[in-house]
């Protein structure tokens, strides 16, 4: 994954970093918060194993997706050696232009009746 | 928690601790400790609510991304092939010591030499496993010494007891040969780390 200032060079994104770019959406998350985040919205179909995780997460940071938040956990509620990771800007547009891109697909299944309407 | 559930979770969390090995020295030293956290919170959750199914889906689970992650790490930093050169070189020495014997009766007719000769291969097998183990992974090379030795001292100690077991057996020395061999070839390694001692 290669730094870039556009957010459509980086698309499409795999599965894994799309869903750790929502996790992380919702606000700054540590390595474990963003695995049951992730298993969580997908109902179990993604479950991010540590490697996988960890390895997404270095791409990510030198992509530019993701940064390290210097704040750390108050020791009594969590463990003070866990490291933070919170979405920048052009991670916000990426994450939001492979939205995009992937709700674009599902209109056209949609539209060829593969899949049933949406629910509201 | 209980105790044998703790047993459990240390003993996952130790065996992960080995399987970092596996990975790039950077990343390792980046993101290992995180890696063990996270997993040891995701043990810690099995164990607390899941049945014995559930534990196997998760050692499955996390067997699968580590051979996947491990591999892929490694060809990202280029040391892949290194590492695999030297793996490789694992069973060609556990053939090469349960040859040496073989070969040297097979060529030599006096068996005292051809046992002597035996015990020659044993020796410079573990000292070159060693070696060349510390040669193919530079960046690493007490973490690959202590590796060898720890495979040439098993591979020694088995000899040793088949000798025990079987008196008429020449594996006791071939294991022994074996045995001093790796220690002096490991020796030069530990008396030149460059890293500072542990406090």
């Amino acid at each position: 994954m290669r730094r870039s200032t556009r957010p459509d060079a980086m698309l499409p994104l795999t599965p894994a970093v799309f869903h750790i770019l929502l996790a992380l959406a919702d606000g700054e998350r540590h390595g474990y918060a963003i695995m049951r985040d992730v298993s969580n919205d997908t109902n179990g179909a993604l479950r991010l194993g540590p490697g996988t995780l960890y390895g997404c997460l270095n791409r990510m940071l030198a992509a530019g997706l993701v940064e390290e938040s210097d704040e750390r956990p108050d020791p009594e509620l969590d463990d003070e050696r866990r490291r933070y990771y919170r979405i920048t800007a052009m991670g916000l547009k990426t994450v939001r232009a492979e939205a995009q891109r992937l709700s674009t697909a599902v209109a056209a299944a949609r539209s060829r009746r593969l899949l049933g309407r949406a629910s509201s | 928690m209980k105790a044998s559930t703790q047993r459990v979770l240390r003993a996952i969390c130790n065996i992960y601790g080995l399987m970092l090995l596996a990975y790039p020295d950077d990343f390792r030293s980046k993101y290992g400790r995180e890696m063990l956290l996270a997993l040891r919170n995701r043990a810690h959750d099995v164990l607390e609510g899941g049945s014995g199914s559930d534990l196997f889906a998760f050692v499955v689970h996390v067997s699968g991304d580590w051979v996947v992650t491990a591999l892929k790490e490694n060809a990202m930093t280029g040391t892949l092939v290194s590492r695999l050169r030297w793996i490789a070189a694992l069973p060609l020495a556990i053939v090469a010591g349960y040859a040496a014997p073989w070969l040297s009766g097979y060529f030599i007719q006096d068996i005292r030499e051809a046992l002597i000769v035996a015990y020659f291969i044993a020796f410079f097998m573990a000292a070159v496993f060693i070696t060349v183990g510390v040669c193919v992974v530079p960046t690493r090379r007490d973490a690959v010494a202590r590796i060898a030795l720890a495979v040439v001292v098993v591979l020694a100690l088995t000899l040793m007891t088949m000798g025990v077991l079987n008196r008429a057996s020449p594996a006791f020395l071939l294991g022994a040969c074996g045995l001093l061999g790796g220690g002096l070839a490991y020796l030069p390694w530990r008396l030149h780390s460059s890293k500072p001692a542990r406090e």
